[in-house]
């Protein structure tokens, strides 16, 4: 046997790039992936401040209009719908 | 996800083809000490990690990555002391993170050694199941893999008991603790000014979600960890030095004559016990070479030289005049015929085993070859004749009947050079008679090295040498030897006994 690997970080970061080095080829393909990622991560993160801003701009206030609250619901619902799109196509 | 997934189907494919033609390229010398399990595990098993690495770790290394850095700065945007607050946490996440890593890898590394040592074991037992029945070695055999077992076992469970400390319940408490931060600072702060409700929502939104993607990365990170070490194990062997011999192959040189030349040659198969010591010897064209002596006299090694089998170490292999190294492997390989002493055969017809998928050899040349060397008349009798089915490694076949194929399959590459490794006794008497019979007809006008057992069948050769522990101790015709009175006398003396007496 060829007895005991012992690794340091060093040596596993460069395994890591060799390995990664084998996605070259594909490279078109995983930045394409990674902007969908992009646009998912926003997604992700603009909903809860919509939320937020529903709560104090409107619910705390007790301002409850209909056309600024229909478009803030609207907005949220998109982003959820392009979103579980997003996901379905990314990678 | 579809997308990703491909493409890490498609680079372990690439790494497979790597690996299996980087395993074709390496020396002989590499599979003695190599046993092989581990290089099947190496192409299966290690590739297979890797690829779960692709699959599953990069795409949610990267997508954790993304969302966590979008998280932070939002956050920063929202309420900036408070972000400071959640920036606290991250030093705790990453000594987490590091320690499992560290700890993880000892025993995942543990852990893939092992099964790869279970799979030699495996391996070694299945190809050696004939003797370990005869001899009952299923005991001793079975307790080693239950031992390998154990260790394998032990290496799991230490490995468990890591991921359930540090997994779930080392994050979750950081989670915890991070919350009561938060809420808490929301708590102080209201007693102060008026705090909105849509930022605490916000905030706690955040943490779930910030937490989520540590988790994931977390238990990720095993695979990781095994991709690691499964490429490490399979760069190595990417790497390996030990490599066949080299040759030049742009010199063009071609083998003209067939002149064979051993200047003191020495060779060792492991670089400390010399297996050959300082051989030389010629053979001119056409003539006959035989190698005698008893097992580990180092006649096969001579042949393992010529081959290119092995590279040697000292002095030099010539033919016509030229080091061997200098010849391209091709035409070595053409120019020289070897035939071997338990000839493997290939699954297909008998017609590709002969022909080995040359498309360069005509039908005509194989039944040729195989007339030339008196196989044809089984073959002939065989369902379908030349296109008869082989399989199993011919096993339908005698060994007789197997030699004459291999043969053939030398004959019809009309090699200058031959060399043979003479089957030992367990042929037929009449099989025996045609495969003597087709030799003489195939060592005319080839020079030939002949490695013999049986020294009755050498007589007319040309020079034998008579090797003892590496070294030539004897050369000559038969009769120079028999009448030098030496080691060949005796050995001729052991094999015909009963037969010289009366003579």
């Amino acid at each position: 046997m060829e007895g005991k690997i012992e690794l340091t970080g060093r040596e596993q970061r460069k395994i890591l790039f060799r390995l990664l080095s084998y996605t070259k080829p594909y490279k078109k393909i995983i930045s394409f992936a990674f902007v969908l990622l992009l646009l998912t991560t926003l997604g992700e993160i603009v909903s809860p401040i919509l939320v937020k801003i529903f709560i104090d701009d409107y619910l705390t206030p007790r301002k409850l209009l209909f056309t600024p609250l229909f478009i803030l619901g609207s907005v949220y619902m998109g982003i959820q719908v392009v979103n579980a799109f997003l996901l379905y196509l990314k990678w | 996800m579809v997308k990703f997934q491909e493409i890490a189907l498609y680079i372990v494919q690439q790494l497979r083809i790597d690996v299996f033609s980087k395993v074709q390229a390496l020396g002989l010398k590499y599979f003695d000490q190599t046993p092989t399990g581990s290089i099947v595990s190496r192409v299966t098993n290690d590739t297979e990690a890797i690829k779960d690495m692709f699959v599953t770790v990069i795409s949610t290394f990267i997508q954790s990555g993304c969302l966590l850095i979008g998280i932070f700065i939002a956050m920063f945007i929202l309420d900036v002391r408070l972000a400071l607050f959640c920036v606290v946490i991250i030093p705790f996440l990453i000594f987490v993170m590091v320690l499992y890593r560290k700890l993880s890898s000892r025993f995942y590394l543990d852990m893939r050694e092992r099964l790869s040592q279970l799979n030699a074991k495996l391996a070694e037992s299945l190809q050696g199941m004939f003797v370990i029945q005869v001899f009952r070695q299923e005991q001793r055999l079975r307790q080693e893999f239950g031992r390998i077992n154990e260790l394998h076992y032990r290496a799991g469970m230490k490995k468990i008991k890591i991921d359930g400390l540090l997994l779930r319940p080392a994050i979750n408490l950081i989670y915890t603790i991070a919350l009561i931060i938060v809420l808490n600072f929301f708590g102080l702060t209201s007693f102060q000014q008026k705090i909105e409700i849509g930022v605490i929502y916000v905030f706690v939104n955040y943490l779930d979600r910030f937490f989520e993607p540590v988790n994931q990365m977390m238990q990720r990170l095993p695979l990781f960890q095994q991709a690691i070490v499964a490429g490490v194990r399979v760069f190595r062997l990417l790497d390996e030095k030990a490599l066949a011999p080299a040759q030049k192959s742009e010199t063009g040189l071609t083998i003209s004559k067939g002149r064979i030349e051993f200047k003191n040659v020495s060779f060792s198969y492991d670089g400390n016990r010399n297996v050959l010591k300082n051989i030389s010897f010629t053979a001119n064209p056409g003539e006959t070479v035989a190698l005698v002596g008893h097992t580990g006299s180092g006649k096969s090694s001579i042949i393992n030289l010529l081959m290119r089998f092995y590279e040697y170490n000292r002095g030099d292999i010539l033919i016509d005049g030229e080091s061997i190294r200098n010849f391209s492997k091709q035409e070595l390989r053409e120019k020289m015929g070897l035939v071997l002493q338990g000839p493997f055969l290939f699954y297909g017809t008998i017609k590709d085993n002969i022909r080995l998928h040359n498309k360069a050899i005509r039908d005509e040349q194989v039944e040729e070859a195989a007339r030339f060397v008196q196989a044809h008349h089984f073959i002939e009798q065989l369902e379908d004749g030349f296109d008869h089915k082989v399989v199993e490694r011919g096993g339908a076949f005698s060994s007789g009947q197997r030699q004459l194929i291999a043969f053939a399959r030398t004959m019809a590459a009309n090699p200058k050079i031959l060399v043979l490794d003479e089957a030992t006794a367990n042929i037929d008497t009449e099989t025996e008679e045609a495969i003597q019979k087709a030799l003489a007809k195939m060592r005319q006008g080839r020079t030939t090295i002949a490695i013999a057992h049986r020294l009755s069948t050498i007589q007319d050769a040309d020079l034998i040498l008579v090797l003892h522990q590496g070294e030539i101790v004897e050369q000559g015709s038969h009769q120079e030897l028999l009448a030098l009175k030496g080691l060949y006398h005796k050995m001729y003396l052991l094999q015909n006994g009963k037969a010289m007496e009366v003579s």
